[in-house]
């Protein structure tokens, strides 16, 4: 049995509706993480299981339990948010000792917690100072500290690490990870960030306007997208998308982008006439050689960005154009010829109306 | 060289233009000064430090029956204890009043959108109006309703006109704290009450230090509606000090006694709260 599932929530405000039928499951000690763009719904859904927001249809179980009308407080989780609770006008240590001084625990007790908790997250040397001399990191420790104090059954991350600047977010997340393999908390985390979700969640759940488009483990996300709006999601930088059309007799999938024709191999019970289809590729699964190879595409460099590590070009090829992720041992210039080495099996096909994987 | 000497021009403009402010702002305030400590017969000449400097325009202030020897003007008036005592319970407790009820309608107005947007603005409508033309309709109400000359009315009159300013200026401190910093208290336990004393009442304390000292200057200088609704009982001290006039006119002595202490009292307050203004005045910093 799950340790806590969500069946089925929807919820409506007003006319808008902001999530649509979502069910998740997470097993107890794991990570789950909630990847999706600003506005697909993740803090609803997590407010939803903390009980701070009712849905409008479906229900939560905790243990098989219905928690759905349990008031947040006697439900047991914590969460932390994007705007970290931590109340200016006192110290880290008041922050930290806040919901258990709630709860009348006894000081010996609320000092033995929090310096337990301070310890294990290191910030012991904040618990006497103000908020306004926290650095951004020591921030959310506290905030984290703060959540983590009263031993919640579920933790709740939402967007933790968003204030947060890029150097010290990735330093975070790694740490954030360790912190939850060490304690073993059940969490739920969302972020809009769909690397840092990779990073943190032993499984990750796409949400894209209010629906869970795919929910699975980082690298069946990140390999195996069901949908064009996951792939989409998920490829940094942005998916080259193609119409083409496609067909699938005999074990062989045959796809015809512009004057380019493409032969995958694929499961010979997939078999379908030539139609129309979505081609998707990622700028990073595309490499180049300069001269001419057997089975390479010519040409031309149009433009080119650098991303520091290396470099994105975009490459026009007839009357398609193609970004491509170039390492930087590979000098081109914008104007020079080039050749597009492309490995079929990286080339993913999609169905134009429902947008649902089809070569799978 | 032009332009350097254009920067100097702007310049010295910029701080004539000051210093004549600051002259203006603060003679009226040396001439009080300098008047209550002059005798009788120096009120009325132009040197600011007084020949022979004295005491008696304060102790006058506390006495009745002495004054007209000490003056030699003609003139009988009650000690300051009693309006100075009635001002300070008026004043501080319409400001306590005006605070709290100012801060609960702005929380209900911040989080639960109560008032409504026109509701909201409507308590505004208290400062629209001059006063002068609510006074007499209310000196009518108290009068039927026996409230007149008592600190009561007085009270309720005062805290009713400022709690729009205890009002606005706390919902823009409210607004300003994240409402998860409530939900977060919530999940741990805090009922939306505890929440509400727990939580928004400590981080909201600048701005009901800010109302209050704002608050409390409106209430403590204020003239009108005394001087209308009291006549002995319940008189405050601006009007108290309107009463030194004798058969020579007014006893600018005593007059300018009485405005420093009346001055004192609100810079003391403000000292001694000052460092509530600054502390804690850091909403929803997270620096990277």
């Amino acid at each position: 049995m799950p340790f806590l599932e969500v069946r089925d929530v929807s919820k409506k405000f007003g006319e808008k509706t902001v999530l649509k039928n979502v069910s998740l499951t997470v097993n107890r000690g794991e990570v789950l993480a909630i990847a999706g763009p600003p506005g697909s719904g993740k803090t609803t859904l997590l407010k939803i299981v903390a009980g701070l927001i009712s849905p409008t249809s479906g229900r939560i179980y905790l243990n098989g339990i219905d928690i759905t009308d349990v008031p947040p407080h006697i439900r047991g989780f914590s969460m932390v948010f994007e705007n970290p609770p931590v109340y200016p006008d006192r110290s880290g240590y008041e922050n930290i000792a806040f919901p258990l001084k709630l709860k009348n625990m006894p000081e010996a007790e609320v000092r033995k917690r929090v310096y337990e908790i301070a310890d294990l997250l290191g910030i012991r040397h904040v618990l006497d100072r103000k908020p306004s001399t926290f650095s951004g990191g020591e921030y959310q420790r506290v905030a984290l500290a703060r959540a983590l104090v009263t031993n919640p059954a579920v933790l709740l991350l939402d967007e933790p690490l968003r204030n947060l600047d890029a150097k010290i977010r990735e330093y975070m997340a790694v740490w954030l990870k360790q912190l939850q393999l060490k304690i073993g908390v059940t969490s739920i985390y969302s972020t809009h960030d769909p690397l840092e979700a990779l990073t943190i969640g032993t499984r990750v759940a796409v949400i894209l306007s209010g629906e869970i488009k795919q929910l699975g483990e980082p690298l069946t996300i990140l390999n195996n997208p069901v949908n064009l709006d996951v792939d989409d999601y998920v490829s940094i930088p942005a998916l080259n998308i193609f119409k083409g059309t496609a067909k699938a007799f005999r074990g062989k999938l045959v796809i015809n982008i512009d004057k380019v024709s493409i032969e995958k191999n694929v499961s010979s019970e997939l078999q379908f006439e030539e139609r129309n289809v979505i081609a998707a590729i990622r700028p990073s699964d595309v490499s180049v050689v300069k001269t001419y190879q057997s089975g390479t595409l010519s040409g031309k460099v149009e433009l080119i960005q650098y991303l520091g590590a290396n470099a994105l070009a975009t490459i026009r090829l007839n009357d398609i154009a193609i970004r491509v992720i170039i390492p930087k041992t590979i000098q081109i210039n914008e104007g020079d010829s080039i050749y597009i080495v492309l490995d079929p099996r990286n080339v993913r096909v999609y169905d134009v109306q429902s947008k649902q994987r089809i070569d799978l | 060289m032009k332009f350097h000497g254009t920067r100097v021009l702007l310049s010295a403009l910029k701080y004539i233009t000051i210093g004549v402010f600051i002259l203006w702002v603060l003679i009226p305030v040396a001439w009080v000064v300098s008047l209550a400590f002059k005798p009788y017969a120096e009120w009325r000449v132009s040197y600011f430090v007084p020949k022979n400097f004295t005491w008696n325009n304060f102790i006058v202030l506390f006495k009745s029956e002495a004054f007209i020897g000490i003056m030699g003007a003609t003139a009988i008036v009650e000690p300051v204890t009693k309006p100075l005592i009635n001002s300070l319970v008026v004043t501080s407790l319409s400001t306590i009043m005006a605070v709290m009820i100012g801060f609960f309608t702005a929380y209900g107005a911040s989080r639960y959108n109560t008032p409504g947007p026109f509701g909201l603005f409507f308590t505004l409508l208290t400062r629209m109006l001059p006063p002068a033309t609510f006074v007499t309709p209310i000196m009518v109400y108290y009068s039927n309703l026996k409230l007149l000359d008592t600190h009561f009315s007085l009270i309720i009159l005062y805290s009713a006109v400022t709690v729009t300013y205890g009002i606005w200026i706390l919902k823009g401190f409210i607004d300003a704290i994240p409402i998860e910093w409530e939900e977060a208290a919530m999940l741990e336990g805090a009922t939306p009450i505890k929440t509400l004393f727990k939580v928004v009442l400590p981080i909201a304390r600048p701005g009901l230090v800010v109302a209050g000292l704002f608050i409390f200057l409106l209430t403590w200088t204020e003239l009108l509606f005394a001087l209308v609704l009291t006549n002995v009982y319940a008189v405050t001290l601006p009007v108290h000090i309107s009463k030194y006039v004798g058969a020579v006119g007014q006893l600018y002595g005593p007059q300018a006694a009485l405005a420093l202490i009346g001055s004192v009292i609100p810079i003391a307050i403000g000292y001694a709260i000052q460092k509530h203004l600054v502390t804690g005045f850091t909403f929803g910093m997270v620096r990277g």
